[in-house]
C-alpha cells in the first residue's frame, strides 16, 4: 500500500536556477525498508527534507496517504505522520535524552499514559540505559546522541520513518540492533522506513534500493 | 501544559544565560522601583501641597499703601489694614469655597486686673498723640483671641477647672493670670477697648468697656516667649491671653463703635482655578482694592522645590536605566540567539507549531520576569527610602531657602514673617499605581528580551535554521 508518492518532484534553492532535484517520481509503500544511496551532492538530503515536510518542492507533488503535503498541516505531519532521524541528530542539547523523547511525544499528542516510562523503555531498547537517559544530550557521545535521535523518531509511532545516515556513529553491534529495529518496524509493524545511507550494511537490509544521481533516481533495485 | 513544563525546565537548563538576563532584569526593575516610587510619591506630595496651598486663599493688605496713607504702625494704620469681621463672614458665603476657618484677635487693656509680666503698667496707661481725637486710647496689655483653640488640640493647654466658653461673653483665662488677680470661675472681668467712632470722626477714639465672664481656667504649657516676637511686653505674654469664641470677640460694641481687631479668615477654594472668580465675587462684596487676593504659590514652591528636584533626578535616572538596560538586554538576547535559534529549529522540526514555540518562549520569559519582578520590587523598596533621604538632603541644600523677608501670611498677626521651610522628608510607599507601572516596565522588558526569539520563530522555516547550523 502506497504511503508516500513522489510525482515529478523538482527543487531548487531560493535565488538559484539549478535544480537540486529534477522531477523525481517514486512510490514508497508501507511495510518496506528503502535505502537511498548516491554520492554526496546528488540531492539525497534535500529529498529527505521534502519528504520530512521541512521544506516544499518547487514543482511536483509529494503525496502522503494520497494527500499533497502542500495542502496539509505540515507541522502536524511532522509531529505525527513521520519520524525523522537527522544526520546531525538535531536534539535539544541542554535537555536530557529522556526529556527529548517525552517532548516529542507531547508534541505529537501521544496518548501514552506514562510517557516518561515509555521513553525510558524505548531508549533501553536501543541501548541507552536509564542513567544515560537522564543525562543532558551535551554529555552524550555521538553514538549515544544518534540512538536518542532514533528513539525520538520512533517515539510517536509514525507511519513513515526517514533516516539520514542513521548508523554512521554506531558500533557494529548497535548498528545491527538498530537495523533489526528498522526491519521489524517495516515488516512486523507495517511502517515505511526510508534510509539515506552510504553503508552497505544498511543497504543490505533494504527491500528496495534507490540510487540517486544528478537530482534524480538513477535506478531501483529490489533486494528480493 | 507541557509547553509550560518545558519552559520551566528550560529556565533551569539554561541557567547561565537566564541568570545573566535575570540579573539585568532585576537591576532594571529595582532601579525603576526606586525611581518610580520616588517619582510617584513626590508627585503625590506635590499635588497634595499644590491643592492645599493653592486652594488656600490669602487676603493681604497692601502695607505700602496703608503706611503711606496713614503713617507708621499706629492705631489708625491697623484699623484700616484689617478686614471687618462682618465682611469676612460675608466673603465666606461663596459657592467657590469648600470651607473656611476664621479667627480674630484684638488688644485690650484693663483698669482692674494685672497682666503677668509687668505690674508697673497697672492701672492701664493711656496713649496720647497720633493725632487722635476723643479718649486717649488705653494701652493694650492683654490680647483676646477668638476661635484659637489649637493648643488645646495639641495638649499645650488643658482646662484646669470650669469649661470652655459657650455663650456670648464667656472666656477662659490662664491659671497664672487667675492666681495673680484672685480670679475664679464665674467671676467677671472688665476690660477696656480702644474703638473708633467713625460717625463722629475718622480718627475719633473711645475706650469702650467690655465684660467677660470667666467660664474656665486653663493650665498653660506653651512657651511664654513664643508670643513675644522680639518684644517682651505683657500684651504678647502667652499667659495673658484671654480665649473666647468668635461670636464673643466679634459682638457689637454698640454706639457705632468699630473694634480695632484683626480678623483672619482662611478660605479654601473648591478648586484652585476658582481663585479669579472668588476674587471677583469678594470685590463686589466690598473688598477694597488695597487688599491683595492670592493663593500661596511662593510657599508652595519653597516647600516642594527639593522634592521636584528629586523627582526630576529620578525621572532622568529611570529613563537612563531603561535605555541602557534595554540595550544590554538586546545585546544579551543577540548573543543567546544562536543557541535559541537552533532550539527553535529543532522544536519546529519536531512538529511544534510556531504559536506554541512562541508561547513557550513567553512562558519562559514570563516566569523569569515574575521572579525578577519580585526580587526587583523587594530590592527597590528596600533601598528607595535611604536613597531618597540622602538625595533629598542634597536637594534641600541646593534649593534650601525660606520665603523672602517681608512676606506676610493671613495666619499670623500683621507684620510677622511666616517662615517656610523646604520639605526635608518624604515618606515613600509602594502604591498600586507604582506596582502597575513596574509590572508594565517588566512586561515591556520581557517582550524585548523575547522579541529576537519570536522574530526567528515567525520568520524562518525550520530547515533553514537547521541547515544554517550545520554549515
Amino acid at each position: 500500500m502506497s504511503v508516500l508518492t513522489l510525482s515529478n518532484v523538482t527543487y531548487s534553492y531560493e535565488g538559484t536556477k539549478t535544480n537540486v532535484l529534477n522531477g523525481i517520481s517514486a512510490v514508497f509503500e508501507a511495510g518496506k525498508v528503502y535505502a537511498i544511496i548516491g554520492r554526496s551532492g546528488t540531492g539525497k538530503s534535500t529529498l529527505l527534507s521534502l519528504i520530512a515536510g521541512l521544506d516544499v518542492s518547487t514543482d511536483g507533488d509529494i503525496l502522503y496517504n494520497g494527500t499533497d503535503l502542500k495542502s496539509i498541516d505540515r507541522d502536524k505531519y511532522r509531529a505525527k505522520g513521520i519520524g525523522v532521524i537527522f544526520q546531525s541528530f538535531n536534539l535539544l542539547i541542554n535537555a536530557t535524552a529522556v526529556d527529548n523523547i517525552v517532548l516529542s511525544m507531547n508534541i505529537s499528542g501521544s496518548a501514552e499514559s506514562d510517557k516518561r516510562q515509555f521513553a525510558y523503555d524505548l531508549l533501553q531498547k536501543i541501548g541507552i540505559d536509564k542513567t544515560t537517559a537522564d543525562r543532558k544530550i551535551l554529555k552524550l557521545s555521538g553514538g549515544e546522541q544518534q540512538r536518542v535521535g532514533i528513539a525520538r523518531a520512533l517515539s510517536h509511532s509514525p507511519d513513515v520513518i526517514i533516516a539520514d545516515e542513521p548508523t554512521g556513529n554506531l558500533d557494529t553491534d548497535t548498528e545491527n540492533a538498530i537495523l533489526d529495529i528498522f526491519t521489524s518496524l517495516a515488516h512486523d509493524e507495517g511502517k515505511c522506513v526510508i534510509i539515506v545511507t552510504h553503508s552497505k550494511e544498511v543497504s543490505s537490509i533494504a527491500d528496495e534500493i534507490l540510487a540517486m544521481k544528478d537530482g534524480n533516481f538513477d535506478g531501483m533495485k529490489t533486494m528480493d | 501544559m507541557y509547553i509550560l513544563h518545558h519552559a520551566l525546565k528550560n529556565l533551569i537548563r539554561n541557567k547561565g544565560r537566564n541568570i545573566l538576563i535575570g540579573l539585568v532584569l532585576t537591576a532594571i526593575i529595582a532601579a525603576s522601583v526606586v525611581g518610580l516610587v520616588i517619582n510617584n510619591t513626590a508627585s503625590a506630595v506635590i499635588d497634595d501641597y499644590r491643592t492645599r496651598f493653592s486652594s488656600q486663599v490669602r487676603i493681604i493688605p497692601d502695607f505700602g499703601f496703608f503706611r503711606a496713607r496713614y503713617g507708621g504702625m499706629g492705631i489708625g494704620y491697623h484699623a484700616r489694614a484689617v478686614i471687618p469681621s462682618e465682611q469676612a463672614l460675608a466673603f465666606a458665603e461663596s459657592q467657590y469655597l469648600s470651607g473656611y476657618v476664621m479667627t480674630a484677635l484684638k488688644n485690650l487693656g484693663s483698669d482692674y486686673i494685672y497682666p503677668i509680666g509687668d505690674r508697673d503698667l497697672f492701672p492701664s496707661e493711656r496713649i496720647s498723640g497720633f493725632g487722635m481725637e476723643g479718649d486717649a486710647p488705653v494701652r493694650a496689655t492683654f490680647r483676646v483671641m477668638g476661635n484659637m483653640w489649637d493648643e488645646f488640640e495639641t495638649g499645650e493647654r488643658t482646662m484646669r477647672e470650669g469649661r470652655m466658653p459657650q455663650a456670648v461673653g464667656e472666656a477662659v483665662i490662664s491659671h497664672e493670670l487667675a492666681e495673680l488677680n484672685g480670679l475664679s470661675v464665674g467671676d467677671e472681668i472688665e476690660m477696656l477697648h480702644a474703638a473708633f467712632i467713625p460717625e463722629i470722626g475718622a480718627m475719633y477714639i473711645r475706650n469702650v468697656s467690655i465684660t467677660y465672664t470667666i467660664s474656665g481656667i486653663f493650665l498653660d504649657f506653651t512657651d511664654i516667649e513664643a508670643g513675644f516676637f522680639g518684644a517682651p511686653v505683657p500684651m504678647f505674654h502667652r499667659r495673658n491671653e484671654i480665649l473666647t469664641t468668635l461670636g464673643t470677640i466679634t459682638q457689637s460694641l454698640g454706639d457705632g463703635a468699630v473694634a480695632i481687631m484683626l480678623v483672619t479668615p482662611t478660605y479654601y477654594l473648591r478648586d484652585p482655578a476658582y481663585l479669579p472668580y472668588f476674587e471677583a465675587e469678594i470685590r463686589t462684596k466690598g473688598l477694597a482694592d488695597t487688599f491683595h487676593v492670592s493663593a500661596d504659590i511662593d510657599s508652595f514652591r519653597a516647600i516642594v522645590e527639593p522634592v521636584e528636584g528629586l523627582r526630576s533626578v529620578f525621572v532622568t535616572f529611570v529613563v537612563i536605566v531603561l535605555v541602557l538596560g534595554t540595550v544590554i538586554l538586546v545585546l544579551l538576547s543577540w548573543i543567546a540567539i544562536r543557541e535559541r535559534k537552533y532550539e527553535i529549529g529543532v522544536l519546529r522540526a519536531m512538529g511544534m507549531k510556531k504559536g506554541k514555540v512562541v508561547r513557550g518562549f513567553l512562558y519562559e520569559m514570563g516566569v523569569l520576569t515574575i521572579i525578577c519582578l519580585t526580587l526587583g520590587l523587594v530590592a527597590g523598596a528596600a533601598v528607595s527610602q535611604p536613597v531618597a533621604d540622602n538625595l533629598l538632603q542634597q536637594q534641600v541644600a541646593i534649593a534650601g531657602r525660606a520665603v523672602p523677608v517681608g512676606q506676610y501670611t493671613a495666619d499670623l498677626p500683621l507684620g510677622f514673617i511666616a517662615p517656610v521651610e523646604p520639605l526635608s522628608e518624604i515618606s515613600l510607599h509602594l502604591g498600586a499605581v507604582t506596582m502597575v507601572q513596574i509590572a508594565a516596565i517588566a512586561l515591556l522588558l520581557a517582550f524585548i528580551a523575547s522579541a529576537m526569539g519570536i522574530v526567528n520563530i515567525t520568520r524562518y522555516e525550520p530547515i533553514k535554521i537547521l541547515v544554517e547550523r550545520d554549515r
